[in-house]
């Protein structure tokens, strides 16, 4: 069983994710948070592997949230869950040691996957994030073409 | 997405964000504009001035006339009276009946008689000679010797003035031969009148007058009244000038404060746009997003008639779609917080809102140096979206790219797609301009100092092109 932690400080969207998430066999939630810091704690108490984190929240924002929770424990994979599709939100999410970052858009099933898709070690982005990362890494390194 | 607000901090928080943002662009932009506000004043006054000047030397230009005319009557009265005091007064006790023999003795002791007067007392530096003549044009006595006995046609003038005695000024004619000794002379006036001899024979006394005194006369009649008006113009006009400075700075004045009038109602619509999106976003948008996302959880549970399940996922489907026109529609009317993140990182979001319409969008910033002033970020920005939209809805692209650099003294947006064009020569400029709704863009522009430009032709796709003076 895969453990997933939702952070949302929308109670309608943590209630969806849970009944979505609780849906799937081979997930399992351990918990909800509804801001940034109740996420920190929760992250160290409830040891999960996912982290569905939700970026714009009260008290602690979730790109600060990130950064703590990967610094405690960097085997957790957190994937951001948003609705923010700016090139600055995504880096800045990205370098805080997200794995994953998605749309708040996106599919139920891709929902789903991604997690799945983190344990296994890879990258669920939402395309335009990848393109973000993508032109990134050309500006940084345009002799490399 | 674009949203900024945290979720945590009530509504009104946004707006001292906001306005903080929106100060240091607005302070930016007056330096400028106040050195310009300052050069429209003074050539407004510049102007003023010019015209007063104008009327300074019209005015001028009037009154040497009107001197002219009173100074040359003036003093063509003073060469009659002259002329008759000295005709008069002096010649005529001199002349005698021997002046009209035929006896050279008696004739010549006339003629010297008359010459003694007329050289002493007649001839000086204004009247400079004299004729006598008989009414039937014989010359009996000039001081130029060479004139005398010599005979020419009187003219009506002349023999009316002597029958009917009275005194006639006129300006000589120096072409008539019996005038031509006194051509060295330059312009001359004559004056003529009738003088008797004891015996009661009319003679035609001439005196002629050097015109300089009469130009003279003008001239100094003319020095005694233009410093009276023209001064009093010019003082009146410098007194004026105050008054226009202080006028024309008002007026440019309440130009600027309409202007920023305009610019507050702009941000304040801004504001407004925000935080209604802001709101939408953090309230129904999310709730939806999170029915969604149950409806499907409940769509897969275990145990529920098939036909349940089917309706849940048909359900949660359409709240997903409603979720995704709801989102787009908030990105539109939602303005990008350029002081924040900068016009490169905005327009990277907005070429990337283009990719998902079918189309390969790409942006070009290589030569954009940021930061650039606040309202010239607004603007570019602006047109960037005017344009695209414009490809969007007119053009049948299939890529365009965007183009944002800055110069020394400007900065350059493009809009150039690929699709189908038009005849730009064909409709106009103004038309094309009209028909891509980009009217509001060029004015825009426009009020900022720059241009606007719109490239095409059937066939060779379209190209916006703006360029803005960045001081």
């Amino acid at each position: 069983m895969i453990r997933v932690l939702i952070v949302d400080d929308h109670a309608v969207v943590r209630r969806g994710l849970e009944q979505l998430i609780a849906s799937a066999p081979d997930l399992e939630i351990v918990g909800a948070a509804a801001d940034g810091e109740e996420a920190v704690q929760l992250a160290a108490q409830r040891s999960p592997d996912v982290i569905l984190m939700d970026l714009s929240m009260p008290l602690l924002d979730g790109i600060e949230a990130t950064r703590r929770i990967v610094a405690a424990r960097p085997e957790v994979h957190v994937v951001v869950l948003t609705s923010f599709d700016d090139q600055r939100r995504i880096l800045d999410a990205l370098g805080a040691g997200a794995t994953g970052y998605l749309l708040k858009d996106a599919e139920p099933d891709e929902v789903l996957a991604a997690i799945r898709t983190a344990v296994e070690g890879g990258s669920p982005l939402d395309p335009r994030a990848a393109r973000v990362l993508v032109d990134a890494r050309r500006e940084q390194a345009p002799a490399a073409r | 997405m674009r949203l900024r607000r945290s979720k945590g901090s009530p509504a009104p928080a946004v707006a001292p964000s906001a306005a903080a943002a929106a100060a240091p662009s607005s302070h930016a932009a007056v330096s400028p504009a106040d050195a310009a506000g300052r050069w429209t004043v003074a050539q407004q006054v510049g102007q003023f001035m010019l015209a007063g000047l104008v009327a300074v030397l019209i005015v001028g230009f009037a009154t040497a006339i009107a001197s002219r005319r009173i100074g040359e009557r003036e003093a063509i009265v003073d060469a009659r009276t002259t002329a008759l005091v000295r005709a008069q007064g002096v010649v005529e006790p001199a002349v005698t009946d021997g002046l009209l023999t035929r006896d050279p003795a008696a004739v010549a002791k006339a003629v010297a008689k008359v010459k003694a007067v007329v050289e002493s007392a007649v001839i000086d530096r204004s009247l400079v000679r004299v004729k006598i003549w008989t009414r039937a044009g014989v010359i009996v006595y000039s001081d130029e010797p060479r004139l005398e006995g010599l005979r020419y046609q009187l003219g009506a003038d002349e023999i009316a003035a002597i029958d009917a005695g009275r005194i006639e000024a006129d300006v000589s004619d120096l072409t008539a031969p019996e005038n031509r000794f006194e051509r060295s002379q330059g312009k001359l006036l004559e004056v003529y009148l009738p003088i008797r001899t004891p015996n009661g024979q009319r003679l035609l006394f001439e005196a002629y007058f050097r015109y300089e005194a009469v130009s003279a006369a003008g001239a100094r009649i003319w020095r005694s009244f233009a410093p009276i008006s023209l001064g009093a113009l010019i003082v009146l006009e410098l007194i004026q000038v105050p008054f226009a400075w202080s006028l024309a700075r008002r007026l440019r004045q309440r130009q600027r404060e309409r202007k920023a009038l305009l610019r507050q109602a702009l941000d304040a619509s801004d504001l407004e746009r925000r935080r209604i999106a802001a709101d939408l976003h953090d309230g129904v948008v999310q709730d939806l997003t999170g029915v969604a996302y149950a409806l499907t959880g409940a769509a897969r549970q275990a145990n529920l008639p098939t036909e349940t399940a089917r309706e849940l996922e048909r359900s949660a489907t359409g709240v997903r779609t409603g979720v995704k026109a709801l989102r787009s529609l908030l990105v539109e009317i939602y303005p990008p917080n350029l002081a924040e993140i900068g016009l490169a990182s905005a327009l990277t979001d907005l070429v990337a809102r283009a990719e998902l319409r079918d189309l390969t969008a790409t942006l070009d910033t290589a030569h954009l140096r940021e930061p650039l002033p606040g309202p010239i970020a607004a603007l570019l920005y602006r047109c960037a979206q005017e344009g695209l939209r414009n490809v969007f809805s007119h053009s049948r692209a299939r890529s365009v790219v965007v183009r944002v650099a800055t110069e020394q003294t400007r900065a350059v947006l493009d809009v150039r797609d690929d699709g189908v064009g038009f005849d730009v020569g064909r409709v106009g400029s103004n038309v094309a301009r009209g028909h891509f709704g980009l009217q509001g863009v060029h004015d825009l522009v426009r009020a900022a100092g720059g241009t606007t430009a719109v490239r095409s032709s059937p066939g060779n796709g379209t190209e916006l092109h703006v360029e803005v003076p960045l001081r």
